[in-house]
């Protein structure tokens, strides 16, 4: 089976990561946060939307950083193109649109009915003779750097990005971008939080195994031991720091319920129980580690704010986005394949998000302890083991992308 | 053509499904946190035994089907997820170990944040 090799850990001080203790004030300083809003969310790809939301022209979905204060709307123009702008009326800087998602082949701006095409372009303004002699060929939305990987829309406030987001992503290839973006995934449910915590501890938490064993001990230690989660990190990457993956134990530990195994009858969506209903996935060749028999996720980290959870059957993304040094918006979706028609599958999707959300209770419950200690100048520093490597990779990451070339 | 499976007996749980059967998962969960732990094993070890036939009578029917005292019945099974770490796991009725529940907020979609 090969399993040692598998499950095996990079050394320490692997990939030049170094061993050294990492300093704490990168999660609560308000000078660094200021770096941070400059140098990373005005110069790297981020995650903003599904290009499914978009997918007729007209389709609008908008995206809000709020640390930048900056909202920006994704439209789909009548020519098939994804299109992103920032959402401030060219008239007087009004949010033209105020929605999250819909539908307008032309949007108005509710302050004084300015229209814009989904293209951008200024289209009509109410009584433009009282502006004299005004150029609406000069006064479209402003654009905003867009595309498409996975079926992922990605937004960058760089006007220039100094890399494309295909190469942002190496190394996941055109087959995570097909596999990915399926059109047979649709949104099946999500949540969103918020926590008086900076944005990189709620990545941190999801990306080592190393605390399995206790921080889920009530929920699912004996089906995800903390050995049975090998990481290895991409120092070549410039935006998949590392990656996370999570198998099985040879002989399940833990309890494994009634209604976990009824679930597991009718479908594959819950994380933790090993289906006996096949799942077909298109296009996962090199994707899905599908050969080794207790493989169940590969989470890769997408810096600065993603993770992304690849399974069969089922994507999960978590989204972090800063609000102040201590504070964050925290959201995760889940995507599946296949409308949910009969009871067998409703029970098997309730099973597995109650599941999941169960979990991710316990992966929140530390944050908020941890920034007070961090805010406090109590812990100035953190200590990373063998099993966390790929929180030193996010942070050697991190401190390469303050250097502000988006590289 | 295969055979139809008949509707399990659940009169004598009648007073558990009537509790349980709440719409959604949101209630369901608030009720979960709301109930005491004989309460939720009460309900839960009334279930069990039902619960394999359950599915399988309503597994035959289209989701958009299910009315009335089926529709009560899906929705006291549901509860099933709902209980099940209490009942096995933590032994108390809110996890202990893990932030409120009710503050992760139920979205509409992946583009769905209102911001003004």
């Amino acid at each position: 089976m090969g399993n040692a090799n598998i499950m095996a850990i990079p050394p320490l001080g692997s990939d030049e990561l170094g061993t050294e203790a990492i300093p704490s004030d990168h999660y609560s300083s308000q000078a660094f946060f200021e770096q941070e809003k400059e140098h990373i969310f005005k110069k790297t790809w981020l995650m903003a939307g599904r290009e499914s939301d978009v997918a007729e022209h007209g389709d609008f979905i908008t995206y809000f950083i709020d640390a930048l204060e900056t909202s920006i709307i994704i439209t789909r123009d009548q020519h098939g193109q994804v299109n992103a702008f920032y959402n401030a009326c060219t008239h007087r800087g009004a949010h033209v649109l105020t929605e999250p998602c819909g539908k307008a082949k032309f949007m108005t701006c509710d302050f004084h009915g300015w229209v814009f095409d989904s293209e951008g372009k200024l289209a009509d303004v109410p009584g433009e003779e009282l502006f004299g002699d005004l150029d609406k060929s000069k006064l479209g939305l402003k654009p905003v750097s867009v595309d498409v990987w996975g079926g992922f829309v990605f937004i960058n406030l760089d006007p220039e990005p100094s890399v494309s987001l295909k190469g942002y992503l190496k190394p996941l290839n055109e087959s995570f971008d097909k596999y990915l973006g399926n059109k047979d995934w649709t949104w099946s449910y999500g949540w969103r939080s918020t926590f008086n915590a900076n944005w990189k501890l709620l990545v941190d938490a999801q990306i080592e195994g190393y605390h399995v064993d206790q921080t889920h001990r009530n929920t699912i230690a004996g089906a995800i031991p903390g050995t049975h989660a090998p990481s290895i990190a991409y120092p070549d990457s410039i935006g998949v720091p590392a990656r996370i993956s999570a198998y099985r134990p040879e002989h399940m530990m833990g309890v494994q319920t009634d209604v976990a195994l009824l679930s597991a009858k009718h479908g594959a969506t819950s994380l933790y129980t090993k289906p006996e209903k096949e799942f077909s996935a298109d296009d996962g060749e090199g994707v899905l580690n599908e050969d080794h028999p207790l493989w169940i996720f590969d989470a890769y980290l997408l810096f600065p704010n993603v993770v992304l959870f690849v399974q069969k059957g089922q994507i999960l993304v978590q989204r972090t986005l800063p609000i102040t040094p201590s504070e964050c918006l925290w959201e995760v979706d889940f995507y599946h394949t296949g409308d949910v028609e009969d009871f067998g599958q409703l029970f098997n999707s309730e099973q597995g998000r109650i599941q999941i959300r169960d979990v991710l209770t316990e992966d929140l419950y530390t944050a908020e302890g941890i920034q007070m200690n961090f805010n406090a100048g109590v812990i100035k520093e953190i200590q990373i083991n063998q099993q966390e490597m790929p929180i030193r990779a996010y942070y050697h990451r991190l401190m390469s992308a303050m250097k502000g070339t988006g590289e | 053509m295969s055979e139809v499976t008949a509707r399990p007996d659940v009169s004598d749980i009648e007073v558990e499904i009537n509790l349980w059967a709440l719409p959604t998962t949101e209630d369901r969960l608030v009720k979960r946190m709301n109930s005491t732990m004989d309460e939720i094993n009460s309900f839960h070890y009334a279930m069990l035994p039902k619960l394999p036939a359950i599915i399988e009578y309503l597994n035959q029917f289209k989701l958009t089907d299910l009315a009335g005292d089926d529709l009560k019945l899906s929705r006291a099974a549901l509860a099933m997820c709902e209980v099940d770490n209490a009942v096995y796991k933590w032994k108390t009725p809110i996890l202990n170990t893990g932030i409120d529940t009710l503050r992760m907020v139920k979205k509409s979609g992946f583009s769905d944040r209102v911001i003004l």
